[in-house]
């Protein structure tokens, strides 16, 4: 759905483990990160994430609403948030607009 | 012994009583004599009636009875009446012998003791030779005195006088040295017939030497020596079925005080409260229960440790406590109490009972445990599943729903297209995204996720949030607040303002969520028209959800208005 709007997608990992991996090597412009990961929460991933990529805008993603994640979701210092039913390139670009530019 | 028939035993004996002073004296006689006669009798007679009926199990108190008849045989030992005067000259003394035989055996039947017995076999030959004697030596004019005139005959009867005076003397001693290596409580029992006896060892060392003078081998004693010297031996004579009486009654006191013994356990029966009552009542300061541990193959003392295997000896006897065939104690005790089996198996029955008592208030506790126990995991196991549940509802079916509408919505391309197969997929992508928000109300109502992923603060949150009606909150949780005891308090914050929307009409709620002292208390207040039923099923569930784990619940609605919930439950 995103490639067909101007983005590529160039790495993809199933777990938290593979995602530092490949983010490394690949640093993306935006990671999309889910919550909800086999080996670990997403929410703990945002931090060991930027240092292995530093420069990565980093979305988290998640089936749940932003709601039930409470004061976990601000802790956890993604640049964004997106409801998997929000996931559509024009909220993508909202996020990355409310993120201040570098 | 009945009263129904001790009473004609008294009977019996007064008549018997006046029966031999008539052909023994007659009635002009100084007025002593009949007094000591009678009165030494009756006595005898009545003491034993008195320790027979109280303590029937008892045979020093027939043997007093029979004692006292054996005095009354002996009065008319010199009377002219053919037969009876014989009789009465043979048996003259021979209550002597009973009495021996009570003060060495009681509070047994027999004595215990070879020497004891062996003195009593010595003190029945003198008794027998004396009798034989006196039968076959007396003369045809019946005066008595004539036996006399045999050498042999006198002779014969005046050394069993002695020997047997000698005898008394020698069994005296011997009850005097069972008092002293007697326990404590046998002691207190035999206490007042050993007086007795040692006071009638002494008279009858006196006794001895009128045999001595009447073969001129000692002094003659002058009368107004022997006569009161006679009274004393006759009034210490009445010690003795005194002393038997006392005696007995003892024994008798001492099983009444079983009752107050169960009293004593009835309320918090232990180890110790049960040794000290028991002892107390059986008046046994040795005493010791030790139980039997099935787990351990051994009994254990009062303090719990491990006890050494009891075994009866000369200063305890180990008698047992059973129940149904299983072992439950021993009770290790003073042999003088073996003289009492009656009170032995009763003190072995609150034993049993207390014992039996005791375990089953364990066995009752432990079960409790157990379902208290089972009743928790079994929440447990519930919230468990609801989050399975909910989880199973994000990840499978709405991950399918929001990755079918998203296909849906970019087939159905952008709105501008006025295609009808466009428009078609877009309300297709919006059903399924409506699909969606279904299955997220279902899921939270099933466990939210909130409560999971955030903890019990921000779920309280949320259901605020949502409530129809404002939320006045006050929340002040550990941050550490979770598993049963959050979701505890969640459900109990949930169904309130479920109910809270639905019937009261608040306009109003205070929330009030606190943790302190491992509890944590959550109250719901409203200030709606109140009159909520806590039998209903809503808050029945609740009831039993707290109740499950570990916690109090209850429900204030008074018909003025106003609904308070509250729980209290303990934190994990």
């Amino acid at each position: 759905m995103l490639e067909a709007e101007r983005y590529e997608v160039i790495g993809e990992a199933a777990t938290g483990a593979t995602a530092l991996d490949e983010a490394a090597r690949l640093r993306p412009d935006i990671v999309l990160l889910d919550v909800g990961l086999p080996d670990r929460s997403g929410l703990e991933l945002v931090e060991p994430l930027r240092s292995a990529a530093p420069g990565s805008v980093i979305v988290l993603i998640s089936s749940r609403q932003a709601g039930d994640y409470g004061a976990r979701l601000p802790a956890a210092m993604a640049d964004g948030f997106l409801d998997k039913t929000e996931l559509t390139p024009d909220a993508l670009q909202d996020v990355l607009a409310r993120r201040a530019p570098p | 012994m009945s009263l129904r028939v001790a009473g004609p035993i008294a009977v019996v004996a007064v008549l018997f009583g006046l029966l031999t002073e008539h052909l023994g004296h007659g009635w002009d006689q100084p007025a002593y004599i009949p007094i000591l006669d009678l009165g030494i009798g009756w006595v005898l007679v009545g003491s034993g009636l008195v320790g027979a009926v109280a303590r029937s199990s008892q045979p020093a108190g027939r043997r007093l009875v029979l004692a006292g008849f054996l005095w009354f045989v002996g009065t008319p030992a010199q009377a002219d009446v053919y037969v009876v005067g014989d009789l009465a000259f043979a048996f003259q003394g021979y209550f002597d012998l009973v009495l021996v035989l009570i003060v060495l055996s009681f509070p047994g039947r027999w004595p215990a003791r070879r020497d004891e017995r062996a003195i009593l076999v010595a003190l029945g030959i003198c008794f027998a030779v004396q009798g034989l004697v006196r039968l076959v030596a007396r003369g045809p004019d019946f005066t008595g005195s004539d036996i006399l005139d045999n050498q042999l005959a006198f002779s014969l009867v005046a050394w069993a006088d002695i020997a047997r005076s000698l005898l008394f003397t020698i069994a005296g001693g011997l009850v005097v040295r069972r008092w002293l290596i007697s326990s404590k409580a046998m002691r207190r029992l035999i206490g007042p017939v050993a007086a007795a006896g040692a006071a009638v060892a002494i008279a009858e060392a006196y006794r001895a030497y009128y045999p001595l003078t009447q073969l001129q081998l000692a002094p003659a004693i002058p009368d107004d020596v022997a006569v009161p010297v006679a009274w004393v031996l006759n009034v210490i004579r009445i010690l003795v079925p005194l002393g038997i009486l006392v005696g007995i009654l003892r024994l008798r006191e001492t099983r009444s005080a079983i009752a107050q013994a169960i009293a004593d356990v009835g309320d918090a029966p232990s180890s110790q409260i049960l040794r000290d009552a028991l002892a107390g009542a059986l008046r046994d300061p040795s005493l010791r229960i030790l139980t039997w541990d099935d787990n351990l193959g051994g009994y254990r003392d009062e303090s719990g440790g491990l006890a050494p295997l009891p075994v009866s000896s000369a200063t305890a006897t180990v008698t047992p406590v059973d129940t149904s065939g299983r072992r439950l104690a021993v009770l290790v005790h003073d042999p003088a109490l073996d003289e009492d089996p009656a009170l032995v198996s009763a003190g072995v029955a609150v034993t049993r009972f207390a014992i039996d008592n005791e375990r089953l208030g364990l066995e009752i506790s432990r079960q409790l445990e157990e379902v208290r126990a089972s009743r928790a995991r079994i929440v447990e196991a519930g919230d468990a599943e609801r989050r399975r549940i909910e989880r199973d509802l994000h990840d499978g079916v709405q991950q399918r729903l929001v990755a079918l509408a998203m296909a849906l919505r970019r087939a159905g391309g952008d709105a501008e297209s006025e295609s009808q197969a466009g428009q078609a997929l877009r309300r297709g992508a919006d059903e399924a995204l409506a699909a969606v928000e279904e299955v997220r109300e279902l899921a939270r109502g099933i466990h939210p996720a909130v409560l999971t992923e955030a903890g019990l603060k921000p779920a309280l949150q949320a259901l605020a949030d949502r409530s129809t009606v404002p939320v006045d909150m006050e929340l002040d949780l550990a941050p550490e607040v979770n598993g049963t005891a959050a979701a505890t308090a969640y459900f109990v914050a949930s169904e309130a303002f479920a109910n809270i929307a639905k019937h009261a009409g608040a306009a109003m709620v205070r929330l009030t969520a606190s943790t302190e002292d491992g509890q944590l208390t959550i109250r719901i207040e409203d200030d709606g028209v109140g009159g909520a039923d806590a039998a209903g099923s809503g808050l029945r569930g609740l009831a039993d959800r707290v109740s499950a784990s570990g916690g109090t619940f209850g429900v204030y609605s008074g018909p003025g208005g106003g609904t308070t919930v509250s729980a209290v439950v303990p934190l994990d």
